[in-house]
Protein backbone atom coordinates (compact mmCIF):
# COMPACT_ATOMS: atom_id res chain seq x y z
CA UNK A 1 0.00 0.00 0.00
CA UNK A 2 1.20 3.55 -0.87
CA UNK A 3 1.81 5.55 1.89
CA UNK A 4 3.23 8.52 0.29
CA UNK A 5 3.46 9.79 -3.54
CA UNK A 6 5.26 12.74 -4.96
CA UNK A 7 4.62 13.35 -8.19
CA UNK A 8 6.08 16.33 -10.16
CA UNK A 9 7.32 18.01 -7.07
CA UNK A 10 8.86 21.39 -8.25
CA UNK A 11 10.04 23.89 -5.39
CA UNK A 12 11.54 27.67 -5.93
CA UNK A 13 13.07 30.03 -3.46
CA UNK A 14 13.42 33.39 -4.93
CA UNK A 15 15.30 32.23 -8.67
CA UNK A 16 16.64 29.26 -7.12
CA UNK A 17 15.03 26.22 -8.61
CA UNK A 18 15.59 23.62 -5.58
CA UNK A 19 13.02 21.33 -6.77
CA UNK A 20 12.57 20.71 -10.58
CA UNK A 21 10.45 17.46 -11.09
CA UNK A 22 10.93 14.38 -8.67
CA UNK A 23 8.48 12.22 -8.49
CA UNK A 24 8.68 8.66 -6.45
CA UNK A 25 6.17 6.60 -4.09
CA UNK A 26 7.17 4.72 -0.73
CA UNK A 27 5.13 1.73 0.44
CA UNK A 28 4.38 0.94 3.97
CA UNK A 29 6.90 -0.29 6.19
CA UNK A 30 9.72 -0.08 3.59
CA UNK A 31 12.88 2.14 3.89
CA UNK A 32 13.09 4.06 1.21
CA UNK A 33 16.29 6.36 0.49
CA UNK A 34 16.49 9.26 -1.14
CA UNK A 35 20.27 9.83 -2.49
CA UNK A 36 21.80 12.26 -4.42
CA UNK A 37 25.00 14.77 -3.69
CA UNK A 38 24.83 17.50 -1.39
CA UNK A 39 22.93 19.87 -2.66
CA UNK A 40 20.29 18.00 -5.05
CA UNK A 41 16.98 19.25 -3.41
CA UNK A 42 16.84 16.09 -1.18
CA UNK A 43 16.22 18.47 1.57
CA UNK A 44 13.69 20.18 0.38
CA UNK A 45 11.81 17.64 -1.13
CA UNK A 46 11.49 15.90 2.49
CA UNK A 47 10.52 19.46 4.21
CA UNK A 48 8.07 19.70 1.41
CA UNK A 49 6.75 15.89 1.99
CA UNK A 50 7.11 16.47 5.95
CA UNK A 51 4.20 19.74 5.26
CA UNK A 52 6.80 22.17 6.59
CA UNK A 53 7.50 23.86 2.85
CA UNK A 54 4.78 24.15 0.58
CA UNK A 55 5.33 22.72 -3.48
CA UNK A 56 4.94 25.49 -6.01
CA UNK A 57 3.68 22.50 -8.16
CA UNK A 58 3.14 18.92 -8.90
CA UNK A 59 0.76 16.76 -6.57
CA UNK A 60 1.87 15.52 -2.31
CA UNK A 61 0.21 12.93 -0.58
CA UNK A 62 0.84 11.47 2.53
CA UNK A 63 -1.31 9.35 4.26
CA UNK A 64 -4.00 10.13 1.88
CA UNK A 65 -3.65 13.55 2.76
CA UNK A 66 -1.81 17.08 1.72
CA UNK A 67 1.26 17.27 3.27
CA UNK A 68 0.98 21.04 3.58
CA UNK A 69 -3.02 21.19 4.48
CA UNK A 70 -2.72 18.01 6.60
CA UNK A 71 -2.07 20.19 9.85
CA UNK A 72 -2.67 18.12 13.09
CA UNK A 73 -3.46 14.67 12.06
CA UNK A 74 -0.31 14.51 9.27
CA UNK A 75 2.31 16.29 12.14
CA UNK A 76 1.31 14.27 14.39
CA UNK A 77 1.93 10.37 12.10
CA UNK A 78 4.80 11.74 10.71
CA UNK A 79 8.60 12.38 12.68
CA UNK A 80 11.18 14.00 11.41
CA UNK A 81 14.64 14.24 12.20
CA UNK A 82 16.30 17.00 10.86
CA UNK A 83 19.39 17.11 9.33
CA UNK A 84 20.48 20.78 10.84
CA UNK A 85 18.72 21.03 13.76
CA UNK A 86 20.28 20.97 17.52
CA UNK A 87 18.83 21.76 20.84
CA UNK A 88 19.71 24.02 23.15
CA UNK A 89 23.23 23.15 24.86
CA UNK A 90 21.50 23.20 28.39
CA UNK A 91 18.54 21.09 28.07
CA UNK A 92 18.99 17.64 29.27
CA UNK A 93 18.18 14.61 27.09
CA UNK A 94 15.27 13.49 29.33
CA UNK A 95 13.59 17.20 29.28
CA UNK A 96 13.78 17.23 25.57
CA UNK A 97 11.80 14.00 25.37
CA UNK A 98 9.39 14.97 27.78
CA UNK A 99 9.33 18.62 25.69
CA UNK A 100 8.04 16.95 22.71
CA UNK A 101 6.41 14.31 24.49
CA UNK A 102 3.74 17.38 25.84
CA UNK A 103 3.14 18.19 21.61
CA UNK A 104 2.11 14.73 20.83
CA UNK A 105 -1.59 13.44 21.54
CA UNK A 106 -0.52 10.15 21.73
CA UNK A 107 3.27 9.88 22.81
CA UNK A 108 5.39 7.00 22.93
CA UNK A 109 6.72 5.46 26.48
CA UNK A 110 10.02 7.97 27.17
CA UNK A 111 11.65 5.11 29.19
CA UNK A 112 11.42 2.42 26.65
CA UNK A 113 12.23 5.37 23.51
CA UNK A 114 15.45 5.59 25.63
CA UNK A 115 15.98 2.13 25.77
CA UNK A 116 15.71 1.70 22.47
CA UNK A 117 17.86 4.50 21.35
CA UNK A 118 20.55 3.29 23.75
CA UNK A 119 20.38 6.57 25.70
CA UNK A 120 18.76 5.18 29.04
CA UNK A 121 21.83 5.63 31.08
CA UNK A 122 22.20 9.82 29.59
CA UNK A 123 18.32 11.11 30.73
CA UNK A 124 19.80 13.81 32.81
CA UNK A 125 23.00 14.80 30.41
CA UNK A 126 22.70 17.78 28.93
CA UNK A 127 22.71 18.27 24.68
CA UNK A 128 26.06 19.72 25.03
CA UNK A 129 27.66 17.03 26.65
CA UNK A 130 26.48 14.45 24.28
CA UNK A 131 28.77 13.02 21.48
CA UNK A 132 27.82 13.38 18.32
CA UNK A 133 26.00 9.43 17.84
CA UNK A 134 24.32 10.10 20.85
CA UNK A 135 22.74 13.69 19.42
CA UNK A 136 21.86 11.46 16.56
CA UNK A 137 19.98 8.80 18.57
CA UNK A 138 18.37 11.87 20.92
CA UNK A 139 17.55 13.28 17.30
CA UNK A 140 16.07 10.04 16.12
CA UNK A 141 14.30 9.27 20.15
CA UNK A 142 12.50 13.24 19.17
CA UNK A 143 11.33 12.03 15.64
CA UNK A 144 9.76 8.72 17.12
CA UNK A 145 8.37 9.92 20.49
CA UNK A 146 4.86 10.88 18.57
CA UNK A 147 4.50 7.28 17.96
CA UNK A 148 4.56 8.11 14.39
CA UNK A 149 3.46 6.13 11.09
CA UNK A 150 6.19 7.62 8.48
CA UNK A 151 9.55 8.54 10.06
CA UNK A 152 11.67 11.19 7.94
CA UNK A 153 15.54 10.35 8.53
CA UNK A 154 17.57 13.12 7.00
CA UNK A 155 21.73 12.75 6.93
CA UNK A 156 21.42 10.96 10.41
CA UNK A 157 24.67 9.91 10.20
CA UNK A 158 26.80 12.58 8.76
CA UNK A 159 30.22 12.95 10.73
CA UNK A 160 29.47 10.09 12.71
CA UNK A 161 32.69 7.25 12.98
CA UNK A 162 32.18 3.75 11.55
CA UNK A 163 30.83 2.39 14.67
CA UNK A 164 28.33 5.04 15.28
CA UNK A 165 27.20 4.71 11.49
CA UNK A 166 26.89 1.36 12.66
CA UNK A 167 24.91 1.51 15.65
CA UNK A 168 22.51 4.46 13.72
CA UNK A 169 22.05 1.72 10.85
CA UNK A 170 20.90 -0.91 13.64
CA UNK A 171 18.49 1.27 15.06
CA UNK A 172 16.63 1.76 11.87
CA UNK A 173 16.73 -1.43 11.56
CA UNK A 174 15.10 -1.49 14.56
CA UNK A 175 12.81 1.19 13.82
CA UNK A 176 11.70 -0.40 10.59
CA UNK A 177 10.69 -3.44 12.07
CA UNK A 178 8.79 -1.75 14.46
CA UNK A 179 6.19 -1.38 11.74
CA UNK A 180 7.09 2.41 10.68
CA UNK A 181 8.05 3.30 7.49
CA UNK A 182 11.35 5.00 7.22
CA UNK A 183 11.96 7.67 4.50
CA UNK A 184 15.77 8.00 4.91
CA UNK A 185 17.57 10.86 2.50
CA UNK A 186 21.42 10.08 2.36
CA UNK A 187 24.38 10.51 0.30
CA UNK A 188 26.29 7.34 1.58
CA UNK A 189 25.99 4.73 -0.46
CA UNK A 190 26.91 2.12 2.16
CA UNK A 191 23.81 3.60 4.22
CA UNK A 192 21.89 3.22 1.44
CA UNK A 193 23.01 -0.51 0.46
CA UNK A 194 22.43 -1.85 4.02
CA UNK A 195 19.15 0.23 4.87
CA UNK A 196 17.04 0.85 1.71
CA UNK A 197 14.49 -1.30 0.23
CA UNK A 198 14.38 1.14 -2.81
CA UNK A 199 15.76 4.37 -3.72
CA UNK A 200 15.28 7.76 -5.68
CA UNK A 201 18.24 9.18 -6.70
CA UNK A 202 17.64 13.24 -6.90
CA UNK A 203 20.06 15.17 -8.93
CA UNK A 204 20.16 19.26 -9.87
CA UNK A 205 16.80 18.73 -8.59
CA UNK A 206 15.52 15.85 -10.48
CA UNK A 207 14.71 12.16 -10.08
CA UNK A 208 16.55 10.54 -12.36
CA UNK A 209 16.10 6.84 -10.58
CA UNK A 210 13.57 5.09 -8.28
CA UNK A 211 13.98 1.73 -7.79
CA UNK A 212 15.75 -1.26 -6.28
CA UNK A 213 19.73 -1.07 -5.54
CA UNK A 214 19.72 -4.41 -7.66
CA UNK A 215 17.99 -2.79 -9.88
CA UNK A 216 20.24 0.85 -10.27
CA UNK A 217 23.27 -1.65 -10.58
CA UNK A 218 21.51 -3.30 -13.21
CA UNK A 219 20.68 0.13 -14.95
CA UNK A 220 23.74 1.12 -14.60
CA UNK A 221 25.29 -1.41 -16.70
CA UNK A 222 23.20 -1.12 -19.61
CA UNK A 223 25.08 1.65 -20.08
CA UNK A 224 28.64 -0.16 -18.69
CA UNK A 225 29.10 -4.29 -18.61
CA UNK A 226 31.77 -4.08 -16.16
CA UNK A 227 29.75 -2.10 -13.60
CA UNK A 228 29.25 -4.83 -9.66
CA UNK A 229 28.64 -2.20 -7.50
CA UNK A 230 26.52 0.38 -6.23
CA UNK A 231 28.44 2.80 -5.82
CA UNK A 232 29.73 2.86 -9.67
CA UNK A 233 26.32 2.62 -10.57
CA UNK A 234 25.25 5.47 -8.92
CA UNK A 235 27.93 7.27 -10.17
CA UNK A 236 27.52 6.51 -13.83
CA UNK A 237 23.87 6.89 -13.48
CA UNK A 238 24.64 10.51 -12.07
CA UNK A 239 27.21 11.95 -14.47
CA UNK A 240 24.84 10.27 -17.14
CA UNK A 241 21.54 12.81 -15.93
CA UNK A 242 22.39 15.50 -17.94
CA UNK A 243 21.32 13.45 -20.89
CA UNK A 244 18.01 11.99 -18.95
CA UNK A 245 15.31 13.75 -19.62
CA UNK A 246 12.65 12.12 -16.99
CA UNK A 247 12.81 9.96 -14.30
CA UNK A 248 13.18 6.17 -14.93
CA UNK A 249 11.03 3.89 -13.19
CA UNK A 250 10.95 0.46 -12.20
CA UNK A 251 8.29 0.00 -14.42
CA UNK A 252 10.48 1.44 -17.26
CA UNK A 253 13.15 -0.70 -16.88
CA UNK A 254 11.49 -4.07 -16.76
CA UNK B 1 1.03 18.37 31.70
CA UNK B 2 -0.12 20.78 29.01
CA UNK B 3 2.51 21.41 26.20
CA UNK B 4 2.56 25.14 27.15
CA UNK B 5 2.87 24.40 30.57
CA UNK B 6 5.92 21.95 29.46
CA UNK B 7 7.46 24.57 27.56
CA UNK B 8 7.31 27.27 30.17
CA UNK B 9 8.85 24.61 32.58
CA UNK B 10 11.68 23.94 30.45
CA UNK B 11 11.80 27.67 29.56
CA UNK B 12 12.26 28.48 32.57
CA UNK B 13 15.21 25.64 33.75
CA UNK B 14 16.85 27.06 30.65
CA UNK B 15 16.75 30.77 32.43
CA UNK B 16 18.00 28.98 35.65
CA UNK B 17 21.18 27.25 34.28
CA UNK B 18 22.35 30.44 32.28
CA UNK B 19 24.02 32.76 34.82
CA UNK B 20 24.57 35.55 32.06
CA UNK B 21 20.31 36.06 31.13
CA UNK B 22 19.72 35.55 35.23
CA UNK B 23 21.98 37.71 36.42
CA UNK B 24 20.57 40.17 33.52
CA UNK B 25 17.04 39.34 34.34
CA UNK B 26 17.08 39.41 38.23
CA UNK B 27 19.91 40.84 39.60
CA UNK B 28 21.33 43.68 37.10
CA UNK B 29 18.28 46.21 37.78
CA UNK B 30 19.45 45.84 41.61
CA UNK B 31 23.54 45.73 40.93
CA UNK B 32 22.88 48.97 38.68
CA UNK B 33 20.85 50.65 41.83
CA UNK B 34 23.29 49.59 44.73
CA UNK B 35 26.52 51.13 42.64
CA UNK B 36 24.74 54.15 42.28
CA UNK B 37 23.56 54.17 45.53
CA UNK B 38 27.08 53.32 47.02
CA UNK B 39 29.48 54.05 44.99
CA UNK B 40 28.97 57.42 43.16
CA UNK B 41 29.17 59.90 45.22
CA UNK B 42 26.38 62.36 46.32
CA UNK B 43 23.75 59.96 45.28
CA UNK B 44 22.53 59.51 49.14
CA UNK B 45 22.22 63.23 49.32
CA UNK B 46 18.77 65.55 48.80
CA UNK B 47 17.37 66.43 45.45
CA UNK B 48 18.48 70.14 44.98
CA UNK B 49 17.74 72.37 41.68
CA UNK B 50 14.25 70.53 40.99
CA UNK B 51 11.54 72.95 41.04
CA UNK B 52 8.95 70.14 41.90
CA UNK B 53 7.26 70.23 45.45
CA UNK B 54 6.82 66.62 45.06
CA UNK B 55 10.23 65.84 44.91
CA UNK B 56 11.05 67.44 48.11
CA UNK B 57 12.76 65.79 51.05
CA UNK B 58 13.79 62.99 47.89
CA UNK B 59 17.64 61.90 47.74
CA UNK B 60 18.58 61.45 44.59
CA UNK B 61 19.36 57.47 44.46
CA UNK B 62 14.89 57.56 44.99
CA UNK B 63 14.75 58.99 41.87
CA UNK B 64 16.78 55.85 40.54
CA UNK B 65 14.21 53.26 41.84
CA UNK B 66 11.71 53.59 38.86
CA UNK B 67 14.64 53.89 36.58
CA UNK B 68 16.28 50.86 37.94
CA UNK B 69 12.76 49.14 37.38
CA UNK B 70 13.01 50.36 33.53
CA UNK B 71 15.91 49.15 33.39
CA UNK B 72 15.09 45.64 34.49
CA UNK B 73 12.22 45.92 31.35
CA UNK B 74 14.76 46.93 29.16
CA UNK B 75 17.70 44.52 30.00
CA UNK B 76 14.93 41.56 29.53
CA UNK B 77 13.29 42.71 26.87
CA UNK B 78 16.06 43.80 24.36
CA UNK B 79 18.83 41.39 25.23
CA UNK B 80 17.34 38.18 26.88
CA UNK B 81 14.15 37.65 25.10
CA UNK B 82 15.58 38.32 21.53
CA UNK B 83 18.53 36.11 22.44
CA UNK B 84 16.74 32.98 23.33
CA UNK B 85 14.90 33.35 20.24
CA UNK B 86 17.97 34.40 17.53
CA UNK B 87 19.25 30.90 19.50
CA UNK B 88 16.29 28.84 18.77
CA UNK B 89 16.73 29.98 15.37
CA UNK B 90 19.71 29.34 15.15
CA UNK B 91 19.76 25.68 16.30
CA UNK B 92 16.71 25.23 13.97
CA UNK B 93 14.45 24.37 17.28
CA UNK B 94 11.98 26.66 15.68
CA UNK B 95 11.71 24.70 12.49
CA UNK B 96 11.98 21.53 14.47
CA UNK B 97 8.82 22.41 16.45
CA UNK B 98 6.94 23.49 12.83
CA UNK B 99 7.25 20.05 12.29
CA UNK B 100 5.04 18.64 15.52
CA UNK B 101 1.34 18.94 15.61
CA UNK B 102 0.98 21.82 17.89
CA UNK B 103 3.60 24.22 15.33
CA UNK B 104 6.31 26.36 17.34
CA UNK B 105 4.08 29.77 18.19
CA UNK B 106 4.26 28.17 21.41
CA UNK B 107 7.65 28.39 22.32
CA UNK B 108 7.15 32.24 21.62
CA UNK B 109 4.09 32.35 24.19
CA UNK B 110 6.42 30.43 26.95
CA UNK B 111 9.34 32.78 26.28
CA UNK B 112 7.21 35.62 26.56
CA UNK B 113 5.72 34.23 29.98
CA UNK B 114 9.04 33.46 30.96
CA UNK B 115 10.34 36.91 29.98
CA UNK B 116 7.53 38.54 31.97
CA UNK B 117 8.09 36.55 34.96
CA UNK B 118 11.72 37.27 35.08
CA UNK B 119 11.25 40.93 34.63
CA UNK B 120 8.68 41.25 37.34
CA UNK B 121 11.36 39.15 39.29
CA UNK B 122 13.87 41.70 38.87
CA UNK B 123 11.95 44.46 39.25
CA UNK B 124 10.87 43.06 42.61
CA UNK B 125 14.03 42.10 43.79
CA UNK B 126 15.50 45.99 42.71
CA UNK B 127 12.50 47.33 45.02
CA UNK B 128 13.47 45.40 47.37
CA UNK B 129 17.08 45.75 47.53
CA UNK B 130 16.33 49.56 47.28
CA UNK B 131 14.15 49.69 49.98
CA UNK B 132 15.37 47.56 52.56
CA UNK B 133 20.03 48.41 51.92
CA UNK B 134 19.42 52.36 50.47
CA UNK B 135 16.04 52.94 52.53
CA UNK B 136 14.17 54.16 49.44
CA UNK B 137 10.00 55.38 49.85
CA UNK B 138 7.64 52.63 48.40
CA UNK B 139 5.47 54.01 45.46
CA UNK B 140 2.97 56.58 45.89
CA UNK B 141 0.83 54.75 43.89
CA UNK B 142 0.99 51.01 44.13
CA UNK B 143 -1.95 50.61 41.43
CA UNK B 144 -0.50 53.16 38.90
CA UNK B 145 3.02 51.66 39.28
CA UNK B 146 1.30 48.18 38.36
CA UNK B 147 -0.03 49.90 35.13
CA UNK B 148 2.69 51.71 34.12
CA UNK B 149 5.11 48.59 34.79
CA UNK B 150 2.85 46.28 32.60
CA UNK B 151 2.36 48.37 29.66
CA UNK B 152 6.09 49.34 29.88
CA UNK B 153 6.59 45.71 29.69
CA UNK B 154 4.39 45.40 26.61
CA UNK B 155 6.03 48.08 24.83
CA UNK B 156 9.16 47.19 25.66
CA UNK B 157 8.76 43.04 24.76
CA UNK B 158 7.01 44.50 21.34
CA UNK B 159 10.05 46.13 20.68
CA UNK B 160 12.32 43.28 21.65
CA UNK B 161 10.18 41.13 18.90
CA UNK B 162 11.35 43.13 16.13
CA UNK B 163 14.88 41.96 17.22
CA UNK B 164 13.63 38.83 17.56
CA UNK B 165 11.94 38.20 14.80
CA UNK B 166 15.09 38.92 12.26
CA UNK B 167 18.19 38.35 13.71
CA UNK B 168 19.40 34.68 12.60
CA UNK B 169 22.08 33.71 15.85
CA UNK B 170 21.65 34.62 19.80
CA UNK B 171 25.08 36.67 19.30
CA UNK B 172 23.65 39.01 16.76
CA UNK B 173 20.23 39.27 18.61
CA UNK B 174 22.14 39.87 22.25
CA UNK B 175 24.40 42.26 20.03
CA UNK B 176 21.41 44.58 18.41
CA UNK B 177 19.47 44.14 21.59
CA UNK B 178 22.66 45.57 23.73
CA UNK B 179 23.43 48.63 21.32
CA UNK B 180 19.29 49.39 21.94
CA UNK B 181 19.44 48.72 25.23
CA UNK B 182 22.41 50.71 26.16
CA UNK B 183 21.00 53.93 24.47
CA UNK B 184 17.80 53.16 25.83
CA UNK B 185 19.03 53.27 29.29
CA UNK B 186 20.58 56.88 28.51
CA UNK B 187 16.94 58.06 27.55
CA UNK B 188 15.80 55.99 30.83
CA UNK B 189 17.53 58.49 32.90
CA UNK B 190 20.22 55.83 33.96
CA UNK B 191 22.97 58.38 33.58
CA UNK B 192 20.75 61.61 34.43
CA UNK B 193 18.12 60.80 36.26
CA UNK B 194 14.72 62.00 34.54
CA UNK B 195 13.66 65.12 36.91
CA UNK B 196 17.27 66.40 36.81
CA UNK B 197 17.32 66.14 32.85
CA UNK B 198 17.47 69.46 30.96
CA UNK B 199 13.70 70.10 30.00
CA UNK B 200 14.16 70.00 26.27
CA UNK B 201 16.32 66.40 26.83
CA UNK B 202 13.77 65.37 29.45
CA UNK B 203 11.11 65.76 26.59
CA UNK B 204 12.74 63.98 23.78
CA UNK B 205 13.63 61.09 25.87
CA UNK B 206 9.71 61.22 27.05
CA UNK B 207 8.95 59.98 22.79
CA UNK B 208 11.38 57.24 23.35
CA UNK B 209 10.08 53.85 24.70
CA UNK B 210 12.21 53.79 27.70
CA UNK B 211 12.32 56.72 28.52
CA UNK B 212 8.21 56.87 28.38
CA UNK B 213 8.25 54.20 30.46
CA UNK B 214 11.20 55.33 32.80
CA UNK B 215 9.08 58.75 32.81
CA UNK B 216 5.74 57.19 33.61
CA UNK B 217 6.80 55.02 36.04
CA UNK B 218 8.39 58.10 38.31
CA UNK B 219 5.55 59.79 37.75
CA UNK B 220 3.20 57.17 38.67
CA UNK B 221 5.49 56.35 41.93
CA UNK B 222 6.24 59.71 42.98
CA UNK B 223 2.45 61.11 43.09
CA UNK B 224 3.39 63.39 40.27
CA UNK B 225 0.18 63.96 37.48
CA UNK B 226 -1.27 61.17 35.93
CA UNK B 227 1.74 60.03 33.20
CA UNK B 228 -0.92 60.20 30.22
CA UNK B 229 1.20 61.04 27.27
CA UNK B 230 3.90 58.95 28.31
CA UNK B 231 1.34 56.33 28.33
CA UNK B 232 -0.19 56.93 25.25
CA UNK B 233 3.72 57.05 23.80
CA UNK B 234 3.99 53.48 25.16
CA UNK B 235 0.81 52.16 23.52
CA UNK B 236 2.13 54.59 20.23
CA UNK B 237 5.44 52.54 20.42
CA UNK B 238 3.91 48.93 20.95
CA UNK B 239 0.96 48.59 18.50
CA UNK B 240 3.55 49.11 15.55
CA UNK B 241 6.12 47.45 16.57
CA UNK B 242 3.98 44.16 17.72
CA UNK B 243 2.80 44.37 14.10
CA UNK B 244 6.21 44.78 12.52
CA UNK B 245 7.74 42.04 14.60
CA UNK B 246 4.76 39.70 13.47
CA UNK B 247 4.72 40.55 10.05
CA UNK B 248 8.66 40.48 9.32
CA UNK B 249 9.14 37.65 11.90
CA UNK B 250 11.03 34.29 10.30
CA UNK B 251 10.89 30.53 11.55
CA UNK B 252 14.30 29.57 10.13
Amino acid sequence: MTIITVRELHKTFGPTVAVDNVTFSVETGEIFGVLGPNGAGKTTTVECISGMLEADRGSLSVLGRHPFRGGYFLRSQVGYQMQSSTLPAQLRVGEALRLFASLYPNPASIPELLDTVGLAHRRKTAFAALSGGERQRLSIALALIGNPRIAILDELTTGLDPLGRRDIWNLVERIRRSGITVLLVSHFLDEIERLCDRLAIITMGRSIFVGTPEHLIARAAVQNPHITGLEDAYLTIVDSAASLTGTETEGAQS
Amino acid sequence: MSALATLIRTEASLLLRNPTALFMALAFPAVLLLMQGFVIPGTREAVTGVNDPLLDGLRVIDLFVPIALTAALGSVALTNFPSAIGGYREQGVLRRLGSTPVGPHRILASQLIVSSVSLVGGAFIATGAAMLLLGAHGPQSVLLVVVTFGLSAIAMLSLGSIIAARAATAQSANGIGMLVFIASLFTAGVWTPGPLMSEPLRQIAGYTPLGAASQSLSAAWYGQPFPLLQLLVLIAWTIPSAFLAYRTFRWR
